[in-house]
Order: C-alpha cells, then structure tokens, then sequence
C-alpha cells in the first residue's frame, strides 16, 4: 500500500502526541458499578438506621410491593436512559424514544395504581394526619441523602461518557438517583399510605431531579 | 474535463449509487473509509493510524461545517470536533459503526456553535447559514469537477478513465498502475464518497 503524504496540522499534531490507549465503555461495567453502589447503600442504611419494624407484616400486604417495585423499576428504566444517553451514536438515532416514553408513562401509571390499591382499602383518616408531615420531611430529607452519592456516580458517569443531550441526561440521572434513593429508603420507611408516598417520595424526585438537572450539565460540558 | 454530456452517465451512476447508500445505511459496508479500523488501533494508542484517521476527519468536518455555519466558525467548530473526538474516544464501541458516532459529535459542536452564534449575534446567523444551490451544483459540470477534487487522486483518476472515457477495468489499471482489484475498489469507495457527498446535500436533520 502506498503511503499518502499527510498534511502536518498542528493540532492533528498535538492530539497524536497526547494519545494514550482508552478502555472502550461498556454499558455493562457502568450498570455494575451503579448496582454495586445501590447494594453499598442499602447495606449502610439497613446498618445505620435499620428495616422497619413491621417488616414481615409489611411483605404479607401488597402497599409495600407496589412501593418498592415501582420505584425499582422506575430507578431501572432512568438508569438504563442514562447509560444509553452517554454514547453520542445513540442519541442522534431516536433510538431513545421508547425509554422516555415508557418513563413518561410509567409515573402517573405508578400513581393511579397506588390510588387504586387507597380507594380498596376504606381509609378514612384525616389528611393532615395520613400525610404526617413531620415524618414526611424526615423521609424526603433521607431520600434526597440516600440519592447523594448516586448523583456524584451518574455525574461522573456523564463526564466521561459523551451525552449530545445532556439536559435530558442530566434530568434522567436526577429520577436515577432519586428512584433508588427511594427504594432504598422503602425498607425503612414503614408508611405504605399510597398517598403519603406519591407526596413525600415523589417531592423527594422531583427535587433531587430537578437539582440535577440544574446543576450536572454545567459540571459535564464537553 | 470533456463536456456536460460525458458527464451525465457519472451522474446517474452517482445517483444509483446514492440510492443504494442510502438504502444500506447501516447495514452493510459499515466501515467504508476504514475509520472504524483506524479508531480500533487508536484506542489501542498506536499513533500512526490514528494521525491518519485525524488527517482524513479533517476535510469531512470542513464540508460537514461549511454546510451549516458561516465561513468565519467553520475552523473553529472543525477543532472543536477534533479535539471532542480525541477526548471521547473511549465511548466509540469498536463493535458499533464509526460513522454514526462521528455524525453526533459533530451534530452536537454544530448545535453548540449556533447556539454561541445566538448568543453573541442573534442576526448574523441567517444570512449566511443557507447552503448554496446543491440542484445546479450537481448537475453542472464545472461542480462535479470540483466534487471529483475532493476524492483522493487515484480514485478520482480511475473514475474518470472508466466512468468518462469508457476505458475498460483492465485498461484502467494498465494506464494508471494500479492492480484491477485496487481500481475496482477505488471506483467503488469514490463512487461512495461522491454519493455521500450528494446525499447529505438533502439532510435537513
């Protein structure tokens, strides 16, 4: 093969010099690491601040099901539209639509279901007293905590990752952290009031969404 | 160059070309310049192949630009590119085509320009943004002249000998030097890069 004389071009130059061989990213490895920091939290929170007292009696009714399972799902669904955001090919190629329709979806379908489970079970208490605010800041409070460090983990996850829409990702990775934190926080927490839930947890989401959304795609500009 | 009549059989197979690209998009023939194997070894840090894969991206992201912004960001927003590639290089799986994930980068410094140039002069966008006249472009010839400069000299060569002259393979490779599988690769990957060139004339994306 003949060899092309190739124009010199100082920056062609100094990007050659500065090459050093990259580890490709795989999506599994992220995913593993995020799953691995969820375990981590789980294991320090049910250490620190313990499961519920009412656990056994918790896992006979299905409030607590809906509670965990939908925010494990709902955790899952971001984390993989975060992942899947990272690698530049993928956003260009709509390939992500389903993800966030199905994440769009997913939240009031979580929210009526909840409601549903409410109106069967004849509660008839006082608002103010089902939504017990001073636990309800507490739990929003610890959400948000528990959602910390996953927050750091997706941003750095961002950074090294390439997202052309990092606002999206920014806000998937806030519902991420948010979702887990949660269901982490839902071994704890012994309300299984949908109502207290949708309010608490789902402020809780928001908020952290929200800051995340805010704040990662001034940290992750590429 | 011979006159606009010669030129309409390139053309048309430029077209038909275009078409099937446009059809296999994708799927076959993933990695038609060879960047994808280039990147592979640059992310393995051999030089070599990836100063090469940088020279060749060079020239694609002036045209890519020159499209879409004014002649005075086309520079800029080129470097940028580069330099992204560079500091991005480890999220191009070696399993996936190269090209879709070059388009995004380069899709992504071209909507950080615009928005900068909004910014900074909302009302100096619009009037030079628009790309010239691709019709009249493709079909003069003077134009598909220019378009053949931008292939590399023996493909450009070998398309003219076959596409123009109506030399046969073996004449071609025996007029030119080069072996009758180079030239019927060379035709093929300049007859690619013609229709590329062609094709993205349209993208409005």
């Amino acid at each position: 093969m003949p060899t092309e004389i190739l124009p010199r071009d100082p920056l062609i130059d100094e990007l050659v010099a500065d090459l050093a061989a990259v580890r490709p990213r795989r999506w599994t490895r992220e995913a593993l690491m995020l799953g691995g920091l969820v375990v981590v939290e789980i294991l320090l929170f049910v250490a620190i601040s313990g499961v519920r007292p009412d656990m056994p009696e918790a896992m006979d009714g299905m409030a607590f099901w809906w509670k965990a399972a939908s925010l494990l799902v709902f955790a899952g669904l971001s984390a993989a539209a975060v992942l899947v955001s990272l690698d530049p090919a993928v956003t260009t190629a709509r390939r992500l639509a389903p993800l966030w329709r199905a994440l769009a979806l997913l939240a009031p379908m979580a929210l009526v279901l909840g409601w549903l489970i409410d109106a069967g079970a004849a509660g008839s208490a006082v608002l103010l007293a089902r939504l017990d605010w001073r636990d309800g800041v507490d739990c929003l409070a610890n959400v948000a905590i528990l959602a910390l460090p996953l927050v750091a983990a997706l941003g750095l996850l961002m950074r090294r990752g390439a997202s052309t829409r990092p606002g999206q990702t920014a806000m998937a990775a806030g519902l991420t952290a948010a979702g887990f934190g949660a269901f982490i926080f839902a071994f704890h927490c012994s309300h299984d009031d949908p109502l207290y839930v949708a309010v608490w947890y789902g402020g809780a989401v928001l908020l952290v969404a929200s800051l995340s959304r805010l704040l990662l795609p001034r940290l992750v500009r590429w | 160059m011979n006159g606009t009549a010669a030129l309409r059989p390139l053309y048309a197979a430029v077209v038909a070309r275009a078409r099937l690209v446009a059809v296999m998009a994708g799927a076959a023939d993933s990695d038609p310049h060879g960047w994808g194997a280039m990147m592979a070894a640059a992310q393995a840090g051999e030089a070599a192949p990836y100063r090469r894969l940088l020279a060749e991206l060079r020239p694609w992201l002036l045209r890519y630009f020159s499209r879409r912004l004014p002649p005075s960001a086309v520079e800029d927003a080129v470097q940028d590119t580069l330099v992204a590639v560079h500091a991005k290089r480890h999220t191009w799986d070696p399993a996936r085509p190269f090209g879709p994930w070059l388009a995004g980068i380069a899709r992504y410094k071209w909507i950080d320009r615009l928005r900068s140039a909004g910014r900074h002069a909302a009302d100096e966008l619009p009037e030079t943004l628009s790309t010239p006249d691709h019709e009249s472009a493709v079909t003069s010839a003077a134009a598909l002249g220019g378009l053949m400069a931008t292939l590399k000299p023996a493909q450009a060569e070998v398309i003219r000998l076959v596409k123009l002259d109506g030399l046969s393979i073996e004449e071609a490779a025996a007029r030119t030097g080069q072996s009758v599988a180079l030239v019927k690769v060379n035709i093929h990957r300049g007859l690619g890069r013609l229709a590329r060139l062609v094709e993205s004339g349209n993208d409005a994306d």
